[in-house]
């Protein structure tokens, strides 16, 4: 079966992992610019994170097979960071219409704070400007509340809730996002957040219309193998192919395609760098296509 | 010597936008705030940069069809190389020779760094493939030089493969790195345009060098190495 992890932070991942990923059925992922565990102290440093985004990363990815997608945002941790906050919105009216970006993301809470709450509400404003969905980060702390403030702010601005994407959902807060027309997300993340056997149960008793899981694996303690073991998990227990397919698969594709960006199609049948000129036995000029490098067993230099 | 003085920017500028057939960007922001249709109108270097950005969408990424017509006529033009391979391409191509000729040189050079470095992997490509087309060339090359030390193979081949850029204006050290680097990358050499005007006894020894290297290591040796070593 071909997965698609759409919340993972390859930036902090090995080309073993890539390689992994792959070997397991990994074919799309999707890498939100979040935090990075660290605070960052300069506008430049994101604007850089935010450019290895839409292509060094992307081309590593592609070594490998895996076609990667990203999401860009000021995530909301760092929206209370006064000395970068507003650089770094600036940056988005350029970044956020790049081939790669298929969402406006992670946006959200983390403190339930003014501010965080400022640049959600201004970055709901630019994901209607430029026609993108968007994916709600939930909070660790206090997550109920926070999931419930992101509903009903998502509500007040009168974004389409068919085009949000709510993620880290636990037993408590599923139901508060079914209840609304969003889509609900689950980071299958060992000790803390979600695990398989929970996820399973969710499945079980909710069904499969809206749902989408992911790794969200980034540089603590993660798994990015955690959707194909998931889908694992569900099999083991009975739910059917169909219905693991349109979990793994099927969900996230389309609700990203809602971007009109997510090009999969690539993933199944690279381009063909040596196609000739029509009606000319030139070569044409390299369409960038991430393909070549690792897989191939070209040395790099 | 190809040089860009070859090149009939105007002609090449009205083939690709006939080609394209579509509404080119307005990088011009109107102060238009009555009704006066001679408002002045000034140029925009951050709308420039969201069009060059939006450039995708607006002429789509399909690849392009050229009649043997089209060739001979880009050919006519001073383009005697395989220039892009896709709309957009071509569309980033025409916008930035027409910037090149309404912006002030020293304000287009800085912006053309700086879509460059924003730009995603097909914006740097259309720059790379741009490069040569456009009036005094020679003050790209730290940009160019950029791309000769990417990773990103794709980026690496836009500069390399099919562009007279750098044989026309890179210095022996940084061309004869770029030619090694393409000789291990597996690029074939003879994409190299004007490769042969190049060849210098340092190139030939760096070569020898790389062979002896390759062969302590009981490694195999790309057969492009004959093109270098050849007398
Ligand atoms: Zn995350």
């Amino acid at each position: 079966m071909r997965y698609f992890d759409p919340h993972i932070h390859m930036t902090s991942r090995t080309t073993d992992d890539y390689a992994a990923m792959r070997q397991a059925g990994i074919e799309a992922v999707i890498e939100p610019a979040f935090w990075l565990g660290q605070p960052r102290s300069h506008v430049g440093t994101f604007e850089d994170y935010f450019r290895s985004l839409i292509g060094w990363e992307p081309f590593r990815a592609g070594q490998f097979g895996v076609r990667h997608f990203c999401t860009l945002s000021l995530n909301p941790k760092e929206a209370n960071n006064s000395a970068v906050a507003p650089g770094v919105f600036d940056l988005l009216s350029i970044y956020l219409q790049k081939d790669a970006v298929v969402a406006v993301g992670e946006i959200g809470y983390d403190e339930i704070t003014p501010d965080e709450e400022r640049y959600f509400q201004l970055q709901l404003e630019l994901a209607q400007r430029f026609d993108l969905p968007i994916l709600v980060h939930t909070p660790h702390r206090d997550k109920k509340r926070g999931t419930e403030r992101s509903l009903a702010l998502i509500r007040a601005v009168g974004f389409p809730e068919e085009r949000a994407l709510i993620d880290h959902n636990t037993e408590e807060t599923l139901p508060l996002v079914l209840e609304t027309g969003c889509w609900a997300g689950h980071s299958i993340y060992p000790n803390t957040k979600m695990d398989e056997s929970r996820m399973v149960a969710l499945v079980k008793r909710f069904g499969t219309d809206r749902i989408i899981i992911n790794s969200a694996a980034d540089w603590g303690v993660s798994d990015p193998l955690k959707v194909p073991k998931t889908a694992q998990a569900m099999r083991a227990s009975g739910i059917s192919e169909e219905d693991i397919e349109t979990i793994v698969w099927h969900n996230p594709a389309t609700f990203f395609s809602q971007s009109g960006k997510l090009d999969l199609c690539t993933v199944e049948q690279p381009i063909d760098q040596t196609q000739l000129w029509e009606g000319n036995s030139v070569l044409r000029g390299q369409a960038p296509t991430p393909t070549s490098g690792a897989l191939s067993g070209k040395e790099t230099v | 010597m190809i040089s860009n003085t070859m090149i009939d920017s105007e002609g090449l500028s009205d083939f690709l936008t006939t080609y394209l057939h579509a509404p080119m960007p307005d990088p011009y922001h109107s102060y238009d705030g009555t009704q006066n249709r001679a408002a002045q109108k000034v140029w925009d270097e951050k709308t420039f940069r969201e069009s060059f950005t939006g450039a995708s969408r607006r002429f789509g990424q399909t690849p392009l069809y050229l009649s043997d017509q089209d060739l001979s006529e880009l050919s006519r033009l001073g383009v005697t190389w395989p220039l892009a391979a896709t709309r957009d391409e071509f569309g980033r191509i025409a916008m930035l020779i027409a910037a090149a000729s309404e912006v002030h040189p020293a304000g287009f050079q800085s912006m053309l760094q700086r879509c460059y470095d924003e730009g995603d992997t097909r914006e740097r490509h259309s720059i790379l493939r741009a490069l040569p087309l456009l009036p005094s060339a020679e003050r790209f090359t730290s940009l160019a030089f950029d791309a000769g030390r990417s990773h990103l193979q794709p980026l690496f081949e836009a500069l390399v493969c099919d562009n007279p850029y750098p044989s026309t204006y890179f210095p022996d050290r940084p061309m004869n790195h770029m030619v090694l680097k393409a000789l291990s990358l597996g690029i074939d050499l003879d994409r190299i345009i004007g490769l042969e005007r190049r060849m210098t006894p340092e190139l030939k020894r760096m070569t020898v060098d790389y062979v002896a290297e390759r062969r302590a290591a009981g490694r195999s040796i790309p057969a492009d190495v004959r093109l270098l070593l050849r007398d």
